[in-house]
């Protein structure tokens, strides 16, 4: 048995012992635990005058979901990165460096990004759709640990995308290469990153059972 | 509004807009079917100028006088324009240079490859290329 079952499982005894919730915390401290270890278990049970005691709803795991929420958030991905990459070529091209011999548009390079987006996008927004009405139609739905894994891995790469903006913003200013094509680029990843990062707080901004 | 359905308009903007303009800047499928059309021609040009160096070659150096198919030189595969049927001009400039020319439809968005040897104009639709016997 894992130290965290074992944890759960005095708990749970503890509770039909008829032990108070203080008694069970001050008991569990001298052992050695820590205070968020059993908070956590504590919180498992609600507060409720009731016997036997009952259990808060925990996340959980499905299969469906993983499919549901890893096409979305990698069709969400691949729109970001191409987005950032077509906005890229058309600046190469409007903001032209006479030193840079890739000034020339890259036609394959944009067709592929508008085939990609043109297929990813519509994806995600289906996706969307069907999570948000799924959410609407049973809260629970929000406890996914799936879709909470998934939402702060791609929280946490448009996070990296925007603090490696900020410091290559700050290098080629200290280099003295902020040039228009530079800042136009860095604004790009700013704003894509940016809209990530806003879709992905909303997301989460209710879920304060997040683990 | 929600700030992950404001987000996700903002989304949608920008894809719009991406695409509206990536398309603009390119060019649609009519551009990308010309644009084939010429890396074609580009490869015949290509498969021209070696034809070009190996009658050279068997002539001692010297540049060919026109464009002939022998039994030591027999690497191009065409000699025409595979979609109008026009003829690949090869133009002798001088001892040293001599340019292949063929109808392209969209000279300045064929990204080729140019080098000391070998230069593309697009206004002429034409490799201009420096001989130097081997």
């Amino acid at each position: 048995m894992r130290p965290a079952d074992r944890l759960a499982g005095f708990v749970r005894d503890a509770l039909i012992a008829g032990r108070s919730r203080d008694d069970i915390h001050g008991a569990l401290a001298r052992a050695g635990w820590s205070a968020t270890e059993i908070d956590t278990a504590l919180n498992a049970w609600a507060e409720a005058p009731f016997d036997p005691p009952i259990p808060r709803p925990q996340p959980y795991v499905s299969a469906a979901e993983a499919f549901l929420y890893s096409l979305m958030f990698v069709a969400l991905a691949m729109t970001a990165w191409n987005l950032t990459s077509l906005f890229f070529e058309l600046i190469d091209t409007w903001l032209p460096d006479p030193v840079d011999g890739l000034s020339r548009i890259d036609a394959d390079r944009v067709r592929w990004a508008i085939a990609i987006l043109v297929v990813f996008f519509p994806l995600f927004l289906l996706l969307n759709a069907r999570a948000v009405k799924a959410a609407a139609r049973d809260p629970g739905v929000r406890r996914s640990s799936v879709r909470k894994w998934f939402a702060y891995v791609t929280l946490f790469l448009a996070a990296l995308g925007l603090i490696g903006d900020l410091v290559a913003v700050i290098y080629a200013f200290l280099s003295g290469d902020l040039t228009a094509r530079f800042a136009a680029k860095a604004m790009t990843v700013a704003v894509v990153a940016g809209a990530v990062l806003a879709y992905f707080r909303g997301e989460l901004a209710d879920r304060p059972d997040a683990r | 509004m929600r700030a992950d359905a404001t987000a996700t308009l903002a989304l949608a903007a920008l894809v719009a807009a991406a695409v509206g303009l990536g398309l603009w800047a390119v060019g649609g499928p009519t551009q990308g079917r010309m644009e084939k059309r010429d890396q074609q021609r580009h490869a015949d040009l290509m498969q021209l100028e070696r034809q070009v160096a190996c009658l050279s070659d068997a002539a001692g150096g010297a540049l060919p006088g026109a464009l002939t198919e022998t039994d030591v030189c027999h690497i191009a595969d065409r000699y025409a324009d595979p979609y109008t049927g026009a003829a690949y001009v090869y133009d002798r400039l001088s001892d040293t240079g001599y340019r292949l020319c063929a109808g392209f439809e969209s000279p300045d968005a064929l990204q080729v490859w140019t080098g000391p040897e070998i230069k593309f104009d697009p206004d002429a639709g034409c490799l201009v290329i420096r001989h130097s016997p081997g």
